[in-house]
């Protein structure tokens, strides 16, 4: 059975660094990809003005109290300015997003995203309205998470 | 079980509803002004500002035939590339043959009864936008009439044929049932 982790517990996790075991900061967001499948990054919070981001491919370990990456030099600046810059400037907004359906109809706002430990997929939706299954979420953008 | 009914709106509604794309989220556009023909009584598409605060036109139209859907809290296209530069754009979408164009026309019925004046056309939303109706102020109040090819413009009159009486009705929602049994609606939905 794969582990999955609420986003919301996510945020504000200790992120330590295997190697040389140091502290390297807290998850401040998640950076998905636009069809809001899965993690691709996460944002580390310091004192660097650029943004910390850490692939989820050098994610460990997410564990209950901290989440442990390989290594200390995993941690990048942003490589792709026009995608991850949205979320870290907080033009997209995860959780509190207004969830829209294909038709154009308001369904809720959404309240959680399931996220694979393992992978860094999203396994579920949870909105006001109920939990949406990951087959049925089809992008997360600047206005809504829409939704089939 | 319920008779069926159109999910109606007034075109006067849609100026300002976001345009979202569905393989992004983004809202990439909102809708300016609705495009009309009062001629063939079709819609033809829809202008578009751009949002955020530095609001102002956009230099791309939306055709009918590229709506994904018309819901109440947005329009949906299917992706950027549903909406088309001017040069693309449908030919009617350029002369911008809005609205305008018919609102204050008088309508009466076949047998010489003014059954009023032409406030705002209805259009059906979802997955089929078209122009189904138009709603005129009348002595009594809003009245509703359907739109179909037999519907004469001629001069300053829109002449509502004789089959047409039937289907009038007082408030949108009535309309949006009675519609569906209205045989000479225009087939043209895209």
């Amino acid at each position: 059975m794969t582990a999955t982790v609420l986003l919301s517990e996510l945020l504000a996790r200790r992120v330590v660094a295997l190697d040389d075991a140091s502290d390297i900061g807290h998850v401040e967001t998640v950076i998905l990809d636009r069809g809001a499948t899965r993690v691709e990054r996460i944002q580390v919070s310091g004192r660097s003005r650029s943004p910390n981001l850490v692939d989820w491919a050098q994610i460990n370990n997410v564990g209950a109290d901290a989440v442990i990456i390989t290594n200390a030099a995993a941690v990048h600046e942003s490589r792709d300015a026009e995608d991850d810059n949205i979320y870290v400037r907080g033009e997209i907004a995860i959780l509190g997003a207004e969830v829209l359906t294909t038709g154009g109809f308001p369904a809720g706002q959404l309240e959680d995203l399931h996220i694979d430990t393992a992978t860094g997929e999203i396994t579920a939706a949870v909105t006001t309205n109920g939990t949406v299954a990951a087959d049925n979420i089809i992008a997360l953008g600047t206005f809504a998470l829409v939704i089939n | 079980m319920t008779s069926p009914r159109l999910a109606l709106t007034l075109a006067s509604d849609l100026p300002g509803r976001p345009v979202v794309g569905i393989d992004s989220g983004d809202d990439i556009a909102e809708i300016k002004d609705v495009i009309f023909d009062p001629v063939s009584h079709n819609l033809i598409g829809f202008t578009l500002n751009k949002r955020g605060w530095f609001r102002g036109n956009l230099k791309a139209d939306l055709p009918t035939a590229s709506v994904y859907a018309i819901g109440p809290a947005a329009v949906m296209v299917s992706s950027t590339t549903s909406l088309v530069g001017d040069v693309d754009a449908p030919a009617q979408l350029n002369l911008e043959t809005e609205i305008v164009a018919v609102i204050g026309t008088r309508v009466l019925s076949s047998a010489g009864e003014e059954l009023g004046t032409v406030a705002d056309v209805v259009l059906n939303t979802g997955s089929s936008p078209a122009a189904v109706g138009y709603q005129l102020d009348s002595n009594d109040g809003p009245i509703f009439v359907p739109i179909s090819a037999q519907l004469a413009l001629s001069g300053d009159n829109l002449i509502l044929p004789e089959h047409a009486t039937d289907f009038v009705r007082h408030n949108l929602a009535d309309f949006g049932a009675s519609i569906t049994r209205y045989p000479h609606a225009l087939a043209s939905s895209s």
